[in-house]
């Protein structure tokens, strides 16, 4: 019997070489479909790649800035992560340079990688130094959503798949609102969440910038800002648009998959939830008038900084092979229901909706200026997100007017230019 | 050193270890890091009293300090007499009162978040069983988020659902030591019912009223989950209380050194309040 000590003594050193020779790599994601994409290209990964093994952590949303915060401060970082877009700029100083990686695993240069994807993606993921810091995993960009039997009913054409070609303008929108509504004895038209990138696309299509190219911040010097303000707090007012979503933060997918709105402001990162409602929703161009834009965002996967070599490399590895069209990246989209970042990528879907996401959101993603994504890179953009949703909410509310919240705004600015020390 | 080993002191030791590192030692630092200009991504750096002086100009900051006394003043006297009237009804042993008891203390149960969202669907405008039930019954339904004062007592009441049944299980137990004889004495008296509560029963009730109403302004002036799932401080600030505007500075706007001065005076006006209290009880 001796020697079934020896025998166990052995597969155990050799369980432990083994285990020793894998690399496991740590990676933060968020919950939910973005953690079924990632386990579906794991397990694809781990195919061609056995000595690479992988530890998924949860991270809810409303945590995330706070552990990586606090995880840089600590030392206790993973070795991947996927980072929401508010939150990218800001942490790109503790991401590997992925470019020398680039050219060794997908066999290209990164002036042809980033050649290969939106413009407005492109900007997302390259440091001030033309650094690559991160690849994209899932990119959206904001449009309308429409309940096309409401529509029909109230026998409206919708852009592009409703019978109309061209995006409406912001007048012809309106009315389609009003129609719409009254046809079908809707209590109000259009669901929007509050958010301020909501009102930052609004307004950039009304050709209003919150900040502008050198990140002033232009809602008191502008002379249209006001009013086309007024023309948004006004649309709730007259009940085209749900108090309750911008003075209560409701749920806007509620009302419009419960059918109270024909019209839902949002975006490609709808398309699962929407799936699930079985009615006949479909994606539409988001309207047009001094400027037709929309704002991207999504989530961008990154390898920090570790100081270990090896697991750098094996995390860049992995992150360029889950961030490259063909590769990972179609398992991942094809689970998350989410477009694909490069242009003329066509991902074998199963549904056919996932074709019309991506005709009407890639053809925002061609018209929009670089403008919208480098001002809302900025970090003075992202701290004035919560002012900005607050003070329009009590103007919603009727607590406070147009005028104090602007002001309060420019004095929010004005602390945050000398808290950061500069516009940045 | 043998005399300390055989004290009744040395058992305190463990407790005294958990206080100090869990409470006194976070209270001290963050009394020291209110001095400091601190987003966790760069290393603090020493601000003096600037946090401070910027917290007197801060109207949101004492805007969230008058909404949470109104919270308070709201708030505290429902959690006082509807828990202490269900308690008259149900401090006596039987089965109907155990089960009944147990009804009331299920809402303490619930986490709160779930407590919260709840209400959040039942007081939802346009999709919330409430203003169905009103629309039924002809009446308009009501803009329970919408607007300031709505959103408050919807504020007020949820805490209350909150509290109730811990708070009727306290004042269960102050009644439940109240000697039967002077209940006797006083109806032999001839004193009816009310008079023997008002004039027997509660004055002897008045360690346990103490206890209700510290732990009710506590609970209420530290609220967070509840607003936070409810309103999120709106409509605009109108339901902003202090913890949530902390919250918020310290980990949307990443301020956290003036979060900490902000915890410092918020410390400061609890403090003031629960001497308040502790007199009006010795009065």
């Amino acid at each position: 019997m001796k020697w079934v000590k020896w025998v166990l003594l052995l597969a155990m050193l050799l369980s432990i070489s083994v285990m020793a020779s894998k690399i496991k790599l740590v990676v933060w994601c968020g919950g939910g479909t973005e953690r079924e994409g990632l386990e579906a290209a794991i397990a694809e990964y781990k195919k061609q790649n056995p000595d690479v093994d992988f530890e998924l952590v949860d991270v809810p949303y409303a945590q995330y800035e706070q552990k990586v915060r606090l995880g840089i401060m600590s030392g206790d970082l993973p070795d991947l992560v996927t980072i929401t877009y508010p939150y990218a700029p800001g942490y790109m100083q503790y991401m590997i340079d992925l470019r020398p990686y680039i050219q060794k695993y997908l066999g290209i240069t990164p002036e042809k990688y980033l050649d290969a994807m939106y413009d407005v993606a492109a900007v997302r993921i390259v440091d001030t130094n033309g650094e690559i810091r991160y690849v994209p995993l899932h990119f959206t960009m904001q449009c309308l959503w429409v309940n096309a039997d409401y529509f029909k009913k109230a026998q409206v054409p919708f852009p592009p798949f409703g019978g109309r070609s061209d995006p409406w303008t912001w007048e012809e929108f309106v009315e389609v609102l009003r129609k719409v509504k009254q046809a079908n004895n809707l209590p109000y038209a259009m669901s929007m969440q509050r958010t301020a990138e909501r009102l930052f696309n609004y307004l950039g299509i009304r050709g209003v910038k919150i900040l502008d190219e050198n990140l002033d911040f232009t809602l008191d010097k502008d002379p249209r800002a006001k009013k086309v303000l007024e023309e948004f707090v006004n649309l709730f007012k007259e009940n085209l648009m749900v108090p309750a979503e911008w003075i209560a933060a409701q749920d806007p997918n509620m009302a419009f998959t419960g059918g109270l709105t024909a019209v839902l402001w949002a975006g490609s990162w709808s398309t699962l939830d929407l799936l699930k409602a079985e009615k006949n929703f479909v994606p539409a161009y988001l309207p047009k008038d001094v400027e037709w834009l929309s704002c991207e965002g999504g989530r961008f996967f990154g390898a920090f900084k570790t100081g270990k070599k090896d697991r750098e490399e094996a995390a860049a590895k992995f992150a360029l092979w889950v961030g490259w069209k063909n590769l990972g990246y179609d398992i991942y989209l094809k689970k998350t229901y989410h477009m694909s970042a490069y242009e003329e990528h066509e991902v074998d879907y199963d549904r056919e909706i996932m074709k019309q996401v991506q005709a009407v959101c890639g053809r925002l993603a061609e018209v929009t200026p670089n403008w919208v994504v480098t001002v809302r890179n900025s970090t003075i953009y992202s701290r004035l997100q919560t002012p900005i949703v607050n003070q329009i909410s009590a103007v919603i509310a009727g607590q406070i007017s147009l005028d104090e919240a602007i002001k309060n705004l420019r004095k929010e600015y004005d602390k945050l230019v000398a808290e950061l020390g500069g516009k940045k | 050193m043998k005399r300390l080993i055989n004290s009744r002191f040395i058992f305190a030791i463990p407790a005294l270890v958990f206080l100090f590192i869990f409470v006194l030692l976070p209270i001290f630092s963050i009394f020291v890091m209110s001095f400091f200009s601190w987003d966790l991504l760069n290393p603090p750096k020493f601000a003096g009293w600037s946090n401070f002086a910027r917290l007197l100009e801060d109207k949101w900051f004492w805007n969230s300090i008058w909404v949470s006394i109104k919270l308070l003043i709201m708030t505290v006297p429902l959690c006082f007499f509807i828990p202490l009237a269900l308690a008259v009804c149900l401090y006596r042993e039987t089965t109907s009162s155990k089960i009944l008891r147990a009804f009331f203390y299920w809402p303490y149960m619930m986490p709160a978040v779930a407590g919260t969202t709840m209400f959040k669907w039942l007081l939802s405008y346009d999709l919330g069983l409430l203003n169905y039930i009103l629309k039924s019954l002809g009446f308009s339904p009501v803009a329970w988020l919408l607007k300031p004062t709505p959103a408050l007592f919807a504020i007020s009441l949820l805490r209350t659902w909150g509290m109730t049944g811990l708070l009727m299980m306290m004042f269960i137990t102050g009644l439940q030591s109240v000697p039967e004889e002077f209940h006797e004495a006083a109806r032999v008296d001839g004193a009816n019912r009310w008079q023997t509560f008002w004039y027997v029963t509660f004055p002897l009730l008045k360690n346990t009223n103490l206890l209700v109403l510290t732990t009710a302004i506590a609970h209420v002036f530290r609220d967070f989950a509840g607003v936070y799932v409810l309103t999120g401080g709106g409509p605009g600030y109108s339901t902003m209380v202090t913890p949530l505007y902390i919250y918020s500075t310290a980990f949307t706007q990443w301020r956290i050194g003036y979060a900490y001065a902000m915890s410092v005076v918020f410390l400061l006006i609890s403090f003031v309040i629960a001497v308040l209290t502790l007199r009006a009880r010795e009065r």
